[in-house]
């Protein structure tokens, strides 16, 4: 069942060619309409593998504002499953923990589900009429459920394209991301960080993409931390010299492209000596593919990629960023750093250091995007008198990439206007 | 066995770096920490630090780059700043088991925050390695166990 648009604007007059109304972050309606017609439509992205890698495990997370159980069964299948109890509603774990168990017990009354969702138990079932049925009340699945490189994603859409079609030109990311493990494989394992503010979630995820505000947003870090540290401060990141790219990849996905730089890295002042080991296993690995262990290798350190999934996962570095939203005006946001199979400790705590020094809420980086979040909302919340925010910068100088992309130098806006055109489709489609 | 601790000297100590950071005398404070000092506040993991991603996790040059951010024309996190108002209690101090001529401290905070008309509260437990010096003492470490560290969080670019 499909809600009705907002009574204010309909989402194709509040989003425009190159202008948003305010009213797409700050009106509760759009927000209500967003779960339905994006999250619960497209993909959204769960977790990690590696974070319910034995069977019995289990993650308590959230698919839009629901919260749902991301569980590996006895068998080792996955399952993602809503958070609830099928009798009256009941969370039967907390929002955001982990754990391992055989079956959730709700404390309530005591119906017990296995980790596959089935109803396995019901205290007093001679009580229950002759028409209760176990199998019809399993704990309600998602419609789809999928992975690639060891990313889990859900869909509440049983007519979802298959998460191939979905993921597009953003498939090759995950792998870049995830090969600069020996094995392949990378872990979350070590943690994460988590912050919160008082804004929209497409706050974060426009943030996620934008090439224009750190020379001014993260001053502090790269002109009076980073220059002394490397001796280059912001402006051949992003300057107008820069050949880092802002692209649309097509279906919101979007990315922020500085692998051209001749790699120095920024993040993680010190290089482990075992670096070199490392990356001699990944050109030992991939002799086979000329110049692919080395595009790999281009991509860690800071300065390889950020990718947009849309609407809710975020790779940066050595992170996975997945944006919650909470509510119309409460964002909340998981900063995962990722470990990698079969190298030296050393490496793996040099990118959890990594990670601390720019990501997190006592970090060098992340707390001056939050502030301007909060100015952000601050300004937009109270000024119906200024409608329309503006996103045109780069669109005469934009160029076609691939099938369905464009980019531009980095500080336009092109990937902005890549995830807008997605939103409209979504809130329209059915509409 | 080390010899007796002087409770007096390390409560005085403990009160006077809180006074330090309430007062934001950030470069004042730094000179409490020995040259190999680390400063460390753990986020919700349970693990050692090396496999374990934290709120804070600074050694001294790091430590003086946040306080290079603290006094940037462009750190907008603390602009304006956060006002702290800390209690420091419970000092618990012995002789380092492990470590000669250094002492073990414990103690409970209460840190009240003021940041653009917001009111919050932070609690928990600081734990110190101290080495004692001509002047009192130098802090080897600092681990502040947030009783909120596994909470989310808009900003912590205040000291802890």
């Amino acid at each position: 069942m499909l809600m009705k648009p907002p009574p204010g604007l309909a989402p194709a007059q509040m989003v425009q060619d190159s202008r948003v109304n305010r009213g797409v972050f700050v009106d509760p309606q759009v927000f209500e309409l967003e779960m339905q017609r994006i999250f619960a439509a497209t993909w959204v992205y769960l977790g990690h593998e590696s974070e319910v890698a034995e069977p019995g495990s289990y993650k308590a997370t959230t698919l839009g504002a629901q919260p749902v159980l991301l569980t590996r069964d006895a068998q080792g299948a996955l399952h993602a499953l809503i958070n609830a109890c099928r009798h009256r509603g009941v969370l039967l774990a907390d929002d955001h923990t982990q754990g391992k168990c055989r079956h959730f017990v709700c404390p309530y009354h005591g119906w017990t589900f296995d980790l596959a969702g089935k109803l396995v138990s019901v205290p007093m079932r001679e009580r229950q009429t002759n028409t209760f049925k176990e199998a019809e009340l399993g704990l309600v699945s998602v419609a789809r459920l999928d992975s690639y490189r060891g990313f889990v994603f859900a869909s509440l859409n049983p007519h979802v394209p298959t998460l191939p079609q979905h993921l597009g030109a953003a498939a090759e990311f995950f792998d870049l991301f995830a090969d600069l493990s020996p094995s392949g494989q990378i872990r979350v394992e070590t943690g994460v960080t988590r912050y919160q503010f008082r804004g929209n979630w497409k706050q974060q995820v426009e943030n996620s993409m934008d090439g224009y505000h750190p020379s001014l947003v993260h001053y502090s870090f790269f002109e009076d931390v980073l220059k002394p540290r490397i001796g280059r401060g912001m402006g051949f990141i992003v300057g107008p010299q820069s050949p880092a790219t802002n692209v649309s990849l097509g279906n919101g996905h979007a990315l922020i492209d500085f692998r051209a730089f001749d790699r120095k890295a920024i993040l993680g002042a010190e290089k482990p000596k075992s670096e070199q080991d490392w990356h001699d296993a990944l050109r030992a690995r991939y002799a086979d593919r000329p110049g692919y262990a080395d595009a790999v290798i281009a991509c860690n350190g800071g300065d390889g990629f950020n990718l947009l999934v849309y609407p809710n996962l975020v790779l940066i570095n050595n992170q996975i960023r997945v944006i919650h939203p909470v509510s119309y005006d409460r964002t909340e946001v998981f900063a995962y750093p990722v470990t990698l199979e079969d190298v030296a400790p050393e490496i793996n705590t040099a990118r959890v250091r990594a990670h601390e020094d720019f990501y997190g809420p006592a970090s060098f980086g992340a707390p001056d995007d939050i502030e301007m979040f909060q100015r952000q909302w601050d300004g937009m919340l109270r000024t119906p008198a200024m409608e329309w925010l503006h996103y045109d910068r780069g669109l005469d100088q934009e160029v076609p990439l691939g099938e369905h992309g464009r980019q531009s130098h980095v500080s336009d806006e092109t990937a902005h206007r890549g995830i807008w055109r997605r939103w409209l489709q979504l809130m329209q489609e059915g509409a | 066995m080390a010899t007796s601790v002087d409770q007096a000297a390390v409560e005085r100590f403990l009160y006077q770096e809180a006074k330090l950071l309430d007062e934001r005398r950030y470069e004042d404070w730094v000179g409490l920490f020995t040259e190999d000092g680390v400063y460390w506040a753990p986020s919700g993991h349970e693990g050692p630090a090396e496999r374990s991603v934290a709120l804070i996790y600074d050694n001294t040059p790091r430590l003086r780059e946040r306080l290079t951010r603290m006094g940037s024309r462009a750190f907008w996190a603390q602009q304006p700043p956060t006002h702290t108002t800390r209690l420091v209690g419970n000092v618990l101090v012995q002789a380092s088991a492990e470590h000669a001529d250094e002492i073990d401290v414990e103690c409970r905070f209460i840190l009240a925050l003021l940041r653009r008309h917001r009111q919050a509260l932070l609690s928990g437990v600081a734990r110190y390695r101290l080495r004692p010096a001509q002047d009192g003492f130098r802090i080897r470490e600092k681990v502040v166990t947030l009783q909120e560290r596994d909470e989310s969080f808009d900003n912590l670019t205040f000291l802890i």
